[in-house]
């Protein structure tokens, strides 16, 4: 009996685990490799179907909502949403870029909200690399003023970075940053297309020689720090489960502004939207989710087979998907080493 | 041993969940995750939101697992006693 | 003082950084004027149904949205959350901007919008505005500011000025606050003249001659533009109250500093300062700017609608 075995249970049984809300995809932040499809059309949800949907997820007994955007903050009813779910006693993330999270704004999300975990976007170790990225004049010290403000109220702040040719020669410099700044700091080595297919976010990939001198940094510093692990970045603790590759339809869904529901983030293959049916009804009787969860555990096996050679635990089929139409096909992207980060929970002893 | 008149109820500090037939408790301040077994998890599900005596508790137990009240009776309070250590369960006012 | 965006948005932090949100609804405007057809999209059914009144016969049908022959403006929903309590009043706010280099953003009550420049400029409102009261004002708000900068793209201008036609063709007439431009505009249509606008009007280069068009704002003789009437330039007057009406030649740096100071939005944007005196330095070379005298009444029309020489003076009637 773990928190590990839990989850491996969820993947296995289809227990609903955790569910991401893109709640807007505004944004007060100009990102360059931006993955959201901000030409999506559809009637967004209302509140009081965000309201009956985490009534739902409650009873459910789904553990975790992430409430990401876009900026979620800038979502009209963003704290209404996040009172609500705080009220059903859900593990809250909020992922926010950190741009307006300073003095009021924080405490308010601290006293409305109180969420488990504040995950910010770092770009950079200076302002000249994260401001190029985020094409706002002025984020990175922005940023790293509230990243003080929201330690100094208490809140639990995380910073996440995507691996960039702007940002790759800076890796060392951003986790001793992250370091002063005494928070967390994990590290995707992949930019993602956007989620209608547009390729064009990948020109700003790391380059090839900065993928290997990354993996040696990784590799350097995993083997001087206990706590230094891989895991892929859309699950919610370390798993190595023998039946399926992913939790993706199985133990987690993802939820766009307009209703519709994808087995993950990264894998926007629409289950349903929940203005035609309710998320228990798209859950237990969904072809589509059935479907998905076969091909995560027949995944599973494929990699099984040529993992040795490839290295390919982070191969994920929601991007395949994405760039080839096939989830057991690869795109463009090589499969790249596993995402690294400090691990946000520890099994109580 | 612990009054079994008393309710307890969960921490605004930590989450709980059913999962499977197991427990899942995060307590937001050390990021830590407890996992329980299942009758813990019912224990922790009867005490959550403190309308249920430590007596109340185990008598459901009782019914649900089929064990001796009196073991019920001493489980529940030693449990009780441990999550509350453990910050995770704290005293309710009088039902 | 100069306002800015912390007078009207309770998060200046969270203004939007890119045309992106959730829409208001899911009807569409197209409009024809200046610098478009502008294809308005994501609107509430009071929205839509609040910009018809104002726009008439310039709301057309379709326009070619595939190949992006239209300015793309998207109206995306926003709440009270975003706004600081609004006054909604007739008449003229002072708005807060910021100016980069592609790209201006303003704020006023209830509204936040967004313009990207570029090869396609493009367009983003949010708002909380809903009603058939808030709406107009809300949109006239940022679509002034649209067509400033879509006329300065093409090469024309949104000029503060009374637009009187004579004879087929415009005449403009320009000054500062209290010159008198809703005089000349009153006295013009009591004497039987068409007027544009006695407050904003689009002068832009169609087929490389300058032409004014009527603007679908409210002015102080109200909102009269329901059609988009297109008229050539004839001749742009600064106004000068006098005993007397008389005209005189101004010169060419003058009439180009006295220009820029009437053509609103753009003159205050340091990014786009260049252009706009480049643009008006095209429209003085091509069409004559005269220092228009006039007495309270409308003698002055025989001197500037015909082509009478410049420095004649008539006696006021």
């Amino acid at each position: 009996m773990s928190f590990r075995s839990s989850v491996e249970r969820a993947w296995r049984d289809n227990h609903l685990l955790s569910v991401l809300l893109e709640l807007t995809y505004r944004c007060n932040l100009d990102c360059a490799f931006c993955y959201n499809d901000m030409a999506l059309k559809g009637r967004p949800l209302r509140l009081e179907q965000y309201e009956v949907l985490l009534d739902e997820l409650a009873a459910m007994n789904v553990l975790t909502v992430i409430l990401s955007g876009g900026e979620p903050l800038s979502h009209p009813q963003f704290f209404e949403i996040g009172k609500m779910a705080r009220d059903r006693g859900f593990v809250l993330r909020i992922k926010s870029n950190g741009h307006a999270l300073s003095s009021e704004l924080a405490r308010r999300v601290r006293d409305e909200i109180d969420p488990f975990l504040v995950e910010v976007s770092l770009h950079g170790a200076t302002a000249a690399t994260h401001d190029r990225l985020t094409r706002v004049g002025g984020s990175f010290n922005q940023l790293i003023a509230n990243i003080g403000e929201m330690r100094a109220l208490g809140l639990r702040v995380k910073a996440n970075s995507t691996l960039t040719r702007w940002n790759e020669n800076e890796l060392q410099e951003m986790f001793a940053l992250a370091a002063t700044l005494g928070i967390a700091l994990q590290v995707d080595p992949e930019v993602k297309p956007r989620d209608n297919g547009d390729l064009s976010p990948l020109s700003l990939a790391p380059t090839a020689e900065g993928v290997s001198k990354t993996n040696a940094f990784f590799k350097a510093r995993s083997e001087r720090l206990e706590h230094f692990s891989t895991v892929p970045s859309h699950a919610d603790a370390p798993v190595d489960s023998r039946d399926k590759h992913c939790g993706a339809g199985a133990s987690n869904l993802a939820i766009d502004p307009y209703g519709n529901v994808l087995p993950c983030v990264q894998w926007r293959r629409p289950i349903g939207n929940l203005h035609e049916a309710s998320i228990r009804e798209l859950w237990n009787g969904s072809q589509t989710l059935a479907a998905v969860r076969d091909i995560t555990v027949s995944v599973r096996n494929e990699v099984a087979q040529k993992a040795s050679v490839t290295g390919a635990f982070a191969f994920c089929p929601g991007l395949a998907e994405l760039q080839t139409g096939n989830p057991h096909v690869p795109g463009s992207i090589a499969p790249q080493k596993a995402h690294v980060h400090l691990p946000l929970l520890r099994e109580a002893s | 041993m612990i009054e079994l008149a008393q309710p307890y109820r969960l921490s605004s500090r930590c989450r709980f969940r059913v999962v499977g037939d197991e427990g899942v408790v995060v307590r937001l301040d050390g990021a830590e995750v407890v996992a329980l077994n299942g009758i813990g998890a019912a224990m922790l599900e009867l005490m959550r939101d403190g309308t249920r005596t430590l007596g109340d508790v185990a008598a459901c137990i009782v019914e649900r697992f089929d064990v001796d009240k009196l073991v019920a009776e001493q489980d529940a309070s030693e449990f009780a006693r441990e999550l509350e250590e453990a910050g995770i369960v704290e005293k309710a006012g009088s039902p | 003082m100069t306002k800015t965006h912390a007078h009207f948005i309770r998060y200046p932090e969270l203004f939007p950084g890119r045309l992106a949100g959730e829409p208001c609804g899911a009807l569409v405007a197209n409009i024809d004027f200046s610098g478009g057809p502008y294809h308005v999209h994501g609107l509430s059914a009071g929205q839509r149904a609040a910009i018809d009144p104002a726009f008439g016969s310039m709301i057309i049908d379709s326009v070619a949205v595939a190949t992006g022959a239209c300015v793309d403006v998207a109206v995306f929903r926003s709440g009270s959350f975003d706004f600081l309590p609004p006054v909604f009043d007739r008449g003229v706010y002072e708005l807060a901007f910021t100016y980069e280099t592609d790209s201006v953003s303003v704020s006023g009550p209830s509204f936040m919008g967004r313009i990207q420049l570029g090869e396609t400029t493009r367009a983003a409102l949010w708002t909380s505005a809903d009603t058939a009261h808030e709406f107009p004002i809300v949109f006239e708000n940022f679509f002034r500011l649209l067509v400033a900068y879509r006329l300065l793209e093409g090469r024309g201008v949104l000029l503060h000025s009374a637009g009187i036609v004579a004879n087929g063709e415009a005449l403009l007439m320009f000054g500062p606050s209290g010159a008198g431009k809703s005089t000349v505009a009153r006295l013009s249509q009591a004497a039987g003249y068409t007027v544009l606008s006695d407050d904003l009007n689009a002068l832009s280069l169609d087929s490389g001659a300058l032409h004014v068009a009527q603007v679908p704002f409210a002015g102080d003789l109200g909102r009269v533009a329901t059609r988009c009437v297109r008229v050539p330039l004839r001749r742009i007057f600064r106004l000068k109250q006098a005993k007397v009406h008389g005209t005189t030649p101004l010169g060419k740096a003058e009439s180009i500093a006295m220009l820029v100071a009437a053509a609103p939005f753009v003159n205050s944007d340091p990014h786009r300062a260049d252009t706009l005196v480049g643009v008006i330095a095209d429209i003085v070379t091509s069409c004559r700017v005269e220092s228009l005298c006039f007495a309270k009444d409308v003698g002055f029309m025989s001197l500037i609608s015909s082509d009478s020489a410049q420095g004649e003076r008539v006696d006021a009637v």
